[in-house]
């Protein structure tokens, strides 16, 4: 197990992401509602940028007594990391494709300390 | 290492970095790939093409109805409802309209470049996009002057700029007078490699009107490809309630229709050597739709006089294109489909970009169950032959 120095908490406010290679791997570094993420920066359909991609809150249906739709609402705790080439959704902090569980973008761990942000790899 | 700020010009060269990867990879160089339906957006350039429309009318209407100073857009194509990009999550795909052009290339050709060379395509065959629901028009002299215009523009001011993009021109099929005068016309001209209809569209396509047309254009050994659409005004998809709905149904459902007309009706009895092709429609449904007219067939021979074989055998003459490839679960159904169309001489890879449910060659090039020369006959082969596409000079990447 190695910690790689990426950057600092600063480098990933605003959505900034950091594109880094871990072993070879490309990888996407990123924060979101304070918590720190790193993704396979390659997309399980098609191999794209998924981990430059939109993080959008889950989208639920609202089901009243008689089963009939009420309404949809963004669920704001649960944030879906979106590729941007065709929209695949993967699931923080899992990196489970929404769409097919079966299926998970491979994740790294992060540490951070001091300011600074580590991959462990 | 590199930052991703969300800032920065637009450049399909980034949106497609992964591409150039994955073209490397594969080893795209060893062999021609040709992309037989990539898009370009005629809008973004309507005041230029207004120009090439002959008609002074339809020039005229044309020209205010653009959006004042932007030379841009147009209010005279019919539009569709519908969220493309799903509510911006597929990020790349607004940011096209954005991007810059090289210095002293047209900018279509300038863009349709960039994403050639990232995907590692050698030839791409173009079509517009807004004007893929241009069928719906309800004046016929619209569509008609229209096309031409846009007939025009690409031969004499897209298509000279490089000779590794095609196109298939639109066709005005509500005036099959119209439509043959265009394939008379531009047959000749430099980069134009068939001619194409757009299945958004309600004259039934073996009226009697349109076989001077098929005449025409097996006379010249050019194809006529239906493109796909879909049309979420059609009575029968107002009751979907959501785009995944329209769209996952109509783009098949318009093709269907119009390859059922044109068999039933022994359109390639009559014209044995007319080349037919149906495009961005997926494949799946081409097994369905094989099972079930055989069926019938059998049963009702008597209504389809001028078939001499079943409708699956004419449909395996016929040539498909990938885009959008559904990918089961179980591969086997997928190479039972491709058996089903001979894909190995009949299938064409088509990558759709830079639409929302675009496909890189690593679609077919993935695929466990095809051999080496299997691939490379539906990535570039098949089409070459074709379209009479000649070696290209330099391989991509």
């Amino acid at each position: 197990m190695q910690e790689q120095l990426v950057g600092s908490v600063d480098d990933l406010k605003s959505g900034n992401r950091l594109i880094v290679s871990i072993n070879g791997t490309e990888v996407s570094v990123f924060q979101s509602s304070g918590r720190y993420f790193a993704f396979q920066n390659r997309c399980l359909h098609q191999g794209g940028p998924v981990g430059e991609g939109a993080l959008m809150p889950k989208v639920t249906a609202v089901l009243g007594r008689g089963r009939e739709v009420l309404e949809e609402r963004f669920d704001d705790n649960i944030v879906h990391l979106v590729c941007p080439w065709h929209g695949w959704e993967y699931e923080l902090p899992s990196g489970e494709c929404v769409a097919d569980r079966r299926l998970r973008l491979p994740s790294f761990e992060v540490r951070v300390k001091e300011g600074k942000v580590y991959v462990v790899s | 290492m590199r930052t991703v700020t969300g800032q920065g010009e637009p450049d399909t060269r980034k949106i497609l970095a992964n591409a150039r990867v994955q073209a490397v990879e594969r080893g795209y160089s060893e062999f021609p790939i040709v992309d037989v339906d990539a898009h370009h957006y005629e809008n973004d350039s309507w005041a230029e093409l207004t120009g090439y429309i002959d008609d002074p009318i339809v020039r005229q209407l044309s020209e205010s109805s653009i959006a004042k100073g932007s030379g841009r857009g147009t209010t005279l194509i019919p539009s569709q409802v519908g969220n493309q990009d799903v509510g911006g999550r597929i990020q790349r795909y607004g940011l096209r309209q954005d991007e810059k052009g090289d210095e002293g290339r047209h900018r279509d050709v300038s863009l349709i470049r960039r994403s050639m060379e990232m995907m590692g395509i050698d030839y791409t065959i173009v079509f517009p996009t807004p004007m893929l629901n241009l069928g719906l028009h309800p004046q016929p002299e619209v569509e008609k002057a229209i096309a031409r215009g846009y007939a025009r523009w690409m031969t004499e001011r897209v298509l000279p700029e490089d000779t590794s993009i095609k196109t298939m021109l639109y066709l005005p099929f509500n005036d099959p007078e119209a439509a043959l005068k265009l394939v008379e016309d531009f047959s000749s001209k430099p980069g134009v490699v068939g001619f194409m209809v757009t299945s958004v569209r309600y004259r039934p396509v073996h009226d009697k009107a349109y076989m001077p047309v098929y005449a025409a254009l097996e006379e010249r050994g050019l194809p006529l490809a239906f493109h796909g659409a879909h049309n979420w005004y059609e009575r029968a998809t107002e009751q979907l309630n959501r785009f995944i709905s329209a769209h996952a149904l109509g783009f098949p459902l318009y093709n269907m229709i119009h390859l059922m007309n044109l068999v039933i009706n022994g359109i390639p009895e009559r014209f044995p050597k007319l080349k037919l092709m149906f495009m961005e429609g997926g494949l799946a449904w081409v097994p369905f739709l094989m099972q079930r007219l055989d069926s019938e067939y059998m049963m009702r021979t008597s209504e389809a006089p001028l078939l001499t074989k079943k409708p699956s055998a004419y449909m395996r003459e016929f040539y498909y294109s990938t885009q959008p490839m559904e990918r089961p679960d179980d591969l086997s159904i997928l190479e039972k489909t491709f058996e089903q169309l001979d894909a190995r001489n009949r299938l064409v890879f088509s990558s759709d970009y830079p639409h929302w449910d675009f496909d890189l060659p690593g679609v077919i090039y993935d695929l466990p169950f095809l051999d080496e020369d299997s691939k490379r006959r539906i990535l570039g082969r098949n089409a070459m032959e074709l379209f009479n596409l000649p070696e290209p000079k330099e391989l991509l990447p």
